[in-house]
């Protein structure tokens, strides 16, 4: 039973913090406060504070509603009803606790440095977001962030109540999305999990089909990746850099270099195969178009991407035609999962008790959540007959319409409306979906992450050295039996051992501390 | 700069006249204060173990240890080498082209011959590297580019995967400088060359000179201190390079990177996942302190050689 | 009668690699515009070309759409141009003539901080702390016209080049006899007879704002500060979106609405159109490239 509520802990951690992961890698090159609060990230994550009401309210100097700025990222253009959003967001929340928000709509690759920049300069930001990709264990790591455990412990008291449906999806599913009719003409297996060899043979007929101009296989960039889409590596919520653990984390706890694996090799060598036989184009690192949009235009069928539940349908409007997921492996939690975008409270806040109530109301409040999506009922949405369903009111379209949250990262997921042409069933099958996952599939390690500042300089070297190689090996376009040993090589001499020697140090203190 | 003080005795400077001109230089020195000199406090980060909760200035010093990962790559010497053999090719043939295509301009008649090639000579300097590196890629793509579809393919060759094979870019690369930052150089040339007096060409022709003659005893050491002054600021920037240039056009493409590389692109890559002030700092703090070596090397060359055409 | 031969073969050389540079200039440029007109699909399987199997308007339908943002965009690319350069060079030439002053205490030490500005710098982190803590320009217009933009070591230098070589000192030696100010001289005879170099350093400025679009992305927030969104800020943010999006949305697990996103045949057309008014303004500086003004000024 213990084991289970640690899980809990770690998954809302993840989500709306960083409590969990300053005291997760402990080794903090001298620095070293988190440790105290170990422990109290394990009770208070697992929401032992019967005592505490956590719903008093913000009190102010003045009795005037606190204002908590928090950042909006999002893509495109931004939609102009903002003002409106927050307005009827902010009412709700003054009366639940006296906190007002005013929303900081920043450009999604500008999260991070503008976030960094506010911090550095004293500006006013009370919740910020930490994406994994962009940004998560920077913060962290540069102490920008403050570690939530004394507020969780504080507040937490209805964390019970939302772990495990705090994040939509509780595992992930890594494959490759591909049209239906090309699945079917050319003979590729969607229902079961397949490996290289089924995927090489309905490449084949592709490729017989379309000789000229036809790459089978969509990728495209100067840092995509195919490996992960065939292995569950877990990264320990790092980079490939510091090294990783295959079977999702269960094949031990001794990190290995994933590139000098005999499992990488033979991927490079597949690869080289494939693209050797046209299966990926020649362009594939240097192509600047989006993979979904090669498939659109006729040029492939099959892209790699996450495939669980929701992620076909959505793509298939993209499409504009059926889309079915390739299934090469089961689900799996590993640590970076609980990473991808979490809500983390600045040093510079002036009130983290305020923003910390802000961030348990979105948790926590239908209402809330669903205005932060969607927008309000009858101006941005109307319901349909299905329960939690909702569609746009007559006349109006994604594009036309006031408001959108085109990122979804926010708040309490499971409350959350859902968007036809999924349907009631949806939510069954989330559910289901995320009852299922056994402990096999969750990477023992969760809740772990390594800091990478103890390593910095061997860490950015490294990091250069993989964005020199890796896309070409990845893509096939390079022949592996000549470029791999120079890979390693230069690997090497960046000294990738030196960060998996320090990840695996702090792993082996960090599984110590668990016990 | 004291013996410029002591060989002017304080009494006998002439402060009536020179404070007018102060207040000419006034308001471009405040701004270069404000703009430039109050934020040289960051220059510090770059020595910082940067911690927010401490506040960038008080953070611990770590001594160099920002510095490292500059050396850390075993390429280190390639890139070193790339970032300046780029930049002495561009500077000695920036020099040699900019000039005499203000010459050759100089030469045509007709006004609107003049302003047609003024004008276009000078787009490509307009167009961001971003749509620049689209026009390349139209050129040089294996899949869809014209060299390979409409010049090698009916040729009868075989295709050549030109964002795989570094051999080709040191050509592309500077071509691609070029063909963007002629039209600039140029400009800066012609706008000398044109405030030449005509006089000097009339008198030299007067006494049967060539037009090499010319160019040689009246062009050239007129644009000598432009083409001095341009040169010395060049320098200043040896260990820097346009990062649109080594980055967008070669499309980062890692096969490419023994002969595109420069130290921009290095950290650029390496700071990708660990996106940090205090390295990133430390990077131009290094390609600084380099640069003004160099500028105060050349100055002082200069400053022996012909004194009046020193930068300070 | 050797010398007009030998003018006539000049000319002719001139003419000849004139015309070639500005064929290479121009084909490119042509090819954005076709690439801007071309179908978006035919764009993606065939590659640009200048002549494509399909054209398509959809490019510029997409502009138009857009219009109320991008005019807008526009409007305030054309104020900041204007107002950085105007100020930026008043106050350039007016520190580069200061410069050229001969015996002025202090000369050295401005240029020497002027070429040591271009050399270091504080970093983003530092300047971002001076223009929104100390000078609080964060979400104004001079967040666009003020940062590292008004004034560059290189145009000053250039300037004092031009000022010391090109301007008689024996004409501002005549002036000073005659009782004319400093400012008189620098305003009555500096100026006139600097035109090219005015002109010069005026392009470069008004390029060089009219491209910029980083200050924009660090000093105005989309909150308080859209309403100052230049042209090439709104098209480099789609192009940075999209790039992003496409590196990192697999990784994050995000669906993209790629519909939502301009594609490259559309973004051609923003560059087109980002282009297009310096072309059309540039002729204005280009009257100022005349030759003869020294003399005739001289001689006046």
């Amino acid at each position: 039973m213990m084991k289970k509520s640690r899980w809990a802990a770690l998954a809302l951690a993840g989500i709306l913090v960083c409590g969990t992961i300053l005291t997760g890698c402990g080794d903090n090159g001298g620095n070293n406060d988190a440790g105290g609060q170990n422990n109290s990230s394990e009770t208070g994550g697992a929401g032992n504070s019967a005592e505490n009401d956590g719903n008093a309210g913000v009190e102010t100097p003045d009795g005037e509603p606190y204002e908590v700025v928090m950042s909006f990222p999002y893509y495109g253009t931004l939609k102009p009803d903002l003002q409106m959003i927050e307005d009827a967001m902010n009412e709700i929340s003054v009366a639940e606790i006296n906190v007002k928000m005013t929303m900081l709509p920043l450009a999604m690759n500008e999260v991070l440095t503008q976030q960094s920049l506010m911090i550095s300069s004293n500006e006013k930001l009370d919740l910020m977001l930490g994406m994994r990709q962009s940004g998560f264990l920077e913060l962290i790591n540069k102490k920008m962030a403050i570690p939530l455990d004394e507020l969780f412990e504080k507040y937490g008291k209805e964390i019970e109540e939302i772990q495990g449906v705090s994040m939509e999806k509780m595992a992930r599913i890594r494959g490759f999305i591909a049209l239906k009719s090309a699945c079917d003409a050319y003979g590729l297996d969607y229902e079961n999990e397949i490996g290289y060899e089924e995927m090489e043979a309905a490449f084949a007929k592709a490729k017989e089909a379309n000789p000229e101009g036809y790459y089978p296989l969509a990728i495209a960039g100067s840092n995509l990746t195919t490996f992960e889409y065939f292995y569950n590596v877990d990264l320990l919520g790092a980079d490939i850099a510091c090294g990783g653990i295959f079977d999702n984390g269960h094949a031990g706890s001794e990190i290995r270099n994933i590139f000098a694996t005999d499992e990488y090799m033979e991927h490079c060598r597949k690869m080289h195969e494939w693209y050797e036989k046209g299966y990926i184009s020649p362009d594939a690192t240097t192509r600047s178009e989006m993979m979904q949009d090669l498939i659109k235009n006729g040029t492939a069928f099959i892209y790699p991407s996450w495939t669980e539940l929701d992620m076909v349908s959505r793509q298939s409007r993209g499409f504009g035609e059926d889309a079915v997921a390739i299934t090469t492996q089961g689900k799996s939690v590993n640590t970076g999962v609980y990473q991808g975008q979490c809500w983390m409270i600045p040093v510079t806040c002036e009130n983290p008790d305020a923003a910390f109530q802000y961030l348990k109301l979105l948790y926590t409040n239908e209402d809330m959540i669903n205005i932060l999506y969607y927008g309000i009922e009858g101006t941005h949405y109307v319901l349909t007959d299905q329960d939690r369903i909702i569609q746009y009111p007559e006349g109006i379209d994604g594009t036309s319409v006031g408001w959108s949250n085109a990122l979804g990262l926010f708040g309490a997921i499971a409350k959350r409306y859902e968007m036809v042409p999924l349907t009631s069933d949806y939510f069954t099958m989330r559910d289901e979906f995320n009852n299922s996952i056994t402990d096999a599939e969750k990477s023992p390690y969760l809740g772990y992450a390594f800091n990478t500042e103890t390593v910095k300089t061997e860490y950015a070297a490294v990091t250069d050295v993989i964005t020199q190689y890796r896309a070409s090996l990845e893509s096939g376009s390079v022949d592996p039996e000549v470029v791999m040993p120079e890979f390693l090589n230069a690997l090497e001499a960046a000294g990738i051992n030196t960060c998996i020697e320090a990840n695996q140090k702090s792993l082996n203190e960090w599984i110590e501390a668990q016990k | 700069m004291s013996k410029v003080k002591v060989k002017q005795p304080r009494k006998k400077i002439r402060w009536a006249r020179y404070i007018p001109i102060y207040f000419l230089a006034l308001p471009g020195m405040i701004y270069l204060i404000i703009n430039n000199y109050l934020p040289m406090f960051g220059i510090v980060i770059a020595f910082k173990d940067l911690d927010f909760r401490k506040g960038l200035l008080k953070s611990d010093w770590c001594g160099f240890e920002n510095f490292k990962y500059l050396f850390r790559s075993k390429d280190a010497l390639i890139i070193t080498r790339n970032t300046v053999l780029y930049n002495v090719v561009f500077i000695i043939f920036g020099v040699i082209l900019g000039i005499t295509v203000a010459i050759l301009l100089n030469e045509v008649r007709g006004r609107l011959k003049v302003k047609f090639f003024q004008s276009v000579i000078l787009i490509p300097y307009l167009m961001s590297w971003v749509v620049v590196s689209y026009l390349v890629y139209a050129v040089f793509s294996a899949e869809v580019g014209f060299v390979n579809n409409s010049i090698l393919k009916p040729m009868g060759s075989e295709p050549i995967s030109w964002y795989m094979e570094p051999k080709y870019w040191p050509a592309i690369l500077i071509f691609v400088h070029f063909w963007k930052s002629l039209g600039f150089t140029m400009v800066i040339y012609y706008s000398n060359l044109i405030g030449i007096s005509p006089e000097y060409y009339e008198a030299a022709k007067i006494d049967g000179a060539t037009k090499w003659q010319q160019i040689k005893s009246i062009t050239l050491p007129l644009l000598k201190p432009t083409i001095i002054t341009l040169t010395i600021l060049n320098l200043g920037r040896i260990f820097s390079s346009d990062f649109g240039l080594f980055y967008q056009i070669p499309r980062n493409s890692g096969v490419l990177y023994p002969t595109t590389r420069t130290l921009d692109v290095y950290v650029y890559n390496a700071l990708m996942k660990n996106n940090d002030f205090a390295m990133s700092s430390a990077a131009s703090v290094y390609q600084a302190v380099v640069g003004f070596i160099f500028i105060l090397v050349a100055n002082g060359i200069i400053r022996k050689m012909s004194e009046e055409n020193a930068l300070f | 009668m050797v010398n007009s031969r030998d003018e006539k073969i000049t000319r002719a050389i001139a003419t000849v690699v004139m015309s070639f540079l500005a064929i290479c200039a121009l084909l490119p440029f042509i090819l954005l515009i076709i690439a801007s007109f071309t179908d978006n699909g035919v764009a993606v399987r065939e590659g640009y070309s200048f002549f494509p199997s399909q054209f398509s308007l959809s490019a510029y339908q997409y502009l138009a759409q857009q219009w109320s943002m991008l005019g807008k965009g526009y409007l305030m690319t054309i104020v900041v141009t204007v107002l950085g350069t105007t100020i930026g060079l008043t106050i350039t030439s007016m520190l580069a003539y200061a410069l050229t002053v001969p015996g002025l205490p202090g000369r050295k030490v401005m240029s020497f901080m002027i070429i040591l500005s271009m050399l270091f710098h504080g970093g983003i982190v530092a300047s971002y702390y001076v223009y929104s803590n100390l000078i609080h320009i964060k979400d104004t217009i001079w967040a666009l016209v003020m940062p590292g933009m008004l004034m560059s070591a290189f145009n000053i230098i250039l300037m004092r080049n031009f000022f010391s070589s090109s301007i008689s000192s024996e004409l501002m030696e005549s002036a000073r006899i005659d009782g004319a100010g400093e400012i008189k001289i620098f305003a009555k005879i500096v100026i006139p007879l600097s035109v090219p170099i005015l002109a010069t350093v005026g392009l470069m400025q008004a390029v060089g704002y009219w491209n910029e679009w980083t200050n924009g992305m660090y000093y105005l927030t989309k909150r308080n500060g859209s309403q100052y969104y230049t042209i090439q800020l709104i098209l480099n943010q789609l192009n940075e979106d999209i790039q992003f999006l496409s590196s990192n949305a697999a990784q994050m697990g995000l669906v993209v609405d790629t519909s939502n996103l301009p594609t490259t045949t559309m973004r051609m057309a923003v560059a087109v159109v980002a282009i297009l008014p310096l072309l059309i303004a540039y002729p204005f500086f280009q009257k100022y490239f005349v030759k003869g003004i020294t003399l005739g000024a001289v001689k006046g």
